[in-house]
């Protein structure tokens, strides 16, 4: 096999790697988050949670912001420039609202956490800081539910899309 | 703080870069409404994102 197919090939496996790695880690985010939000679950257990969260959420935005330059690096490698394709221009709309919705989910990505050491720390507005951190989560949610439905989208277009490098027929279709 | 400064450099760079590309497309081969929507969304992405980087560098 030639160099530039090896290149193409690990180009493509790291992007659905990361894409697959992305959609995973965001459900095991939205397992951890029911606990957080539960004023009534043991503090420790949701400051850990949260920990957690956090720490795959930063994983998350890393997986995020990857999957551009990757996919970009993608579409040179098989000669393929941006926005001349039907399929690809739809999956490129997909992730602009993506981006849409991230900037929507920054600025209560770190209330949970903050208000949980907050409270650990012995503030005094418990309470407050409970319905803060239930609030931002629900605010939050269907922003995420968005994400799922558009990269799962992305995941099927591309697969119904994707092409054999050697004979160029649609490997699905 | 590195993690606003990814941020927000990534919606402002790949806003415009997108954006730009998508609003390149469009001159060269005519109106798509796909490519259109992406331009609006890129580049809209772009404006938003700049002014609040030239913000946090200035800080």
């Amino acid at each position: 096999m030639p160099t530039h197919s090896w290149f193409e090939l690990s180009m493509r496996g790291l992007h659905v790697a990361m894409v697959g790695a992305w959609l995973l880690f965001d459900f095991v985010v939205y397992w951890l988050h029911f606990k957080i939000k539960d004023a009534n679950a043991p503090m420790d257990e949701r400051l850990e949670r949260a920990r957690v969260m956090h720490g795959i959420d930063t994983v998350v935005a890393y997986l995020f912001f990857l999957t551009l330059p990757v996919g970009i690096v993608l579409c040179w490698v098989t000669d393929t420039p941006l926005f001349t394709t039907g399929w690809l221009n739809w999956k490129h709309l997909m992730y602009g609202l993506i981006v849409v919705s991230a900037i929507v989910l920054v600025p209560i990505s770190g209330t949970s956490l903050r208000n949980l050491k907050a409270i650990k720390a012995g503030a005094p507005n418990v309470p407050e800081l409970n319905a803060q951190i239930k609030r931002d989560m629900n605010w939050a949610m269907p922003w995420v539910f968005l994400i799922w439905i558009l990269i799962t989208a992305m995941i099927v277009i591309s697969v119904f899309n994707a092409k054999c490098p050697h004979c160029n027929n649609f490997i699905l279709r | 703080m590195f993690m606003a400064y990814l941020l927000w450099g990534f919606v402002a760079g790949c806003g415009l870069f997108m954006g730009g590309a998508s609003a390149i497309q469009l001159a060269r081969s005519g109106f798509d409404l796909v490519v259109a929507a992406n331009a609006v969304v890129y580049l809209g992405c772009a404006v938003y994102g700049f002014p609040r980087l030239v913000r946090l560098i200035r800080k």
